[in-house]
């Protein structure tokens, strides 16, 4: 009975050392790749273009706005070319 | 040949293989081995969760610029629809703007012309006031 409680736990002790191995591997191998470095300074990079992008969405917007007041303008201007015949008959008349 | 086939044959018939007995395992130890297994799997998964992370947050940022970057795709779209729109119609009142012009240059003259003969006739009051005193 002492032999299998002593291979029991000889047992218990090799599987969880060899769960530590596994888990030992795979931090080394996280380790090593660098991937959080790599990642967080991707993410860094992300977050100093983010206030650009914001920027030339704002200035994007704003040249919608000056476009629309453009056409509200050109619009205005079509609408006044009409009575530019009636100013030009007048000087003529005052000229002769 | 087919002395020695036949001799390999009756031997394996005469010499009986010896087999482990495997018994089934108990369903508690299958349910433990099966509990184990699932747990450094977990744990595993843990281990790499701080990476899964990262690049989980990646994907985000990147879904979210696509999103900003189709925003002003559009609005770049519309700016040079509408600035085409103007170059055309501008063109097309070019004639207009012309004929303003030419008439602003009249209209300058006009006010010359009237400024002239304010003076004159501001000339001719002043000579006939002179006349009438003598």
């Amino acid at each position: 009975m002492n032999w299998n409680q002593e291979t029991k736990n000889r047992l218990n002790e090799k599987v969880a050392q060899n769960v530590q191995d596994v888990g030992s591997l795979v931090r080394h191998v996280v380790k090593t790749s660098r991937s959080s470095e790599l990642l967080a300074q991707a993410a860094k990079n992300f977050s100093c273009q983010e206030n650009v992008i914001h920027n030339s969405s704002e200035s994007l917007k704003k040249m919608v706005t000056i476009k629309t007041q453009l056409e509200y303008q050109e619009s205005a201007i079509e609408r006044s070319m009409s009575t530019l015949s009636d100013i030009q008959e007048q000087l003529n008349s005052i000229n002769r | 040949m087919a002395e020695e086939k036949t001799k390999e044959e009756n031997l394996q018939k005469e010499v009986e293989v010896a087999e482990e007995v495997k018994e089934p395992p108990p369903p508690d130890v299958v349910q433990l081995c099966r509990e184990t297994f699932q747990k450094s799997a977990e744990y595993l998964h843990g281990e790499l969760e701080g990476t899964i992370e990262d690049y989980k947050l990646l994907e985000t940022l990147n879904k979210i610029t696509i999103t900003k970057y189709t925003d002003m795709k559009e609005f770049t779209e519309n700016i040079s629809r509408g600035l085409q729109e103007l170059n055309e119609k501008y063109s097309n009142l070019h004639p207009f703007l012309e004929q303003i012009n030419q008439i602003d240059e009249n209209v300058t003259a006009l006010e010359q012309a009237a400024y002239k003969l304010d003076n004159y006739s501001k000339r001719l009051e002043s000579k006939f006031k002179a006349l009438e005193k003598r």
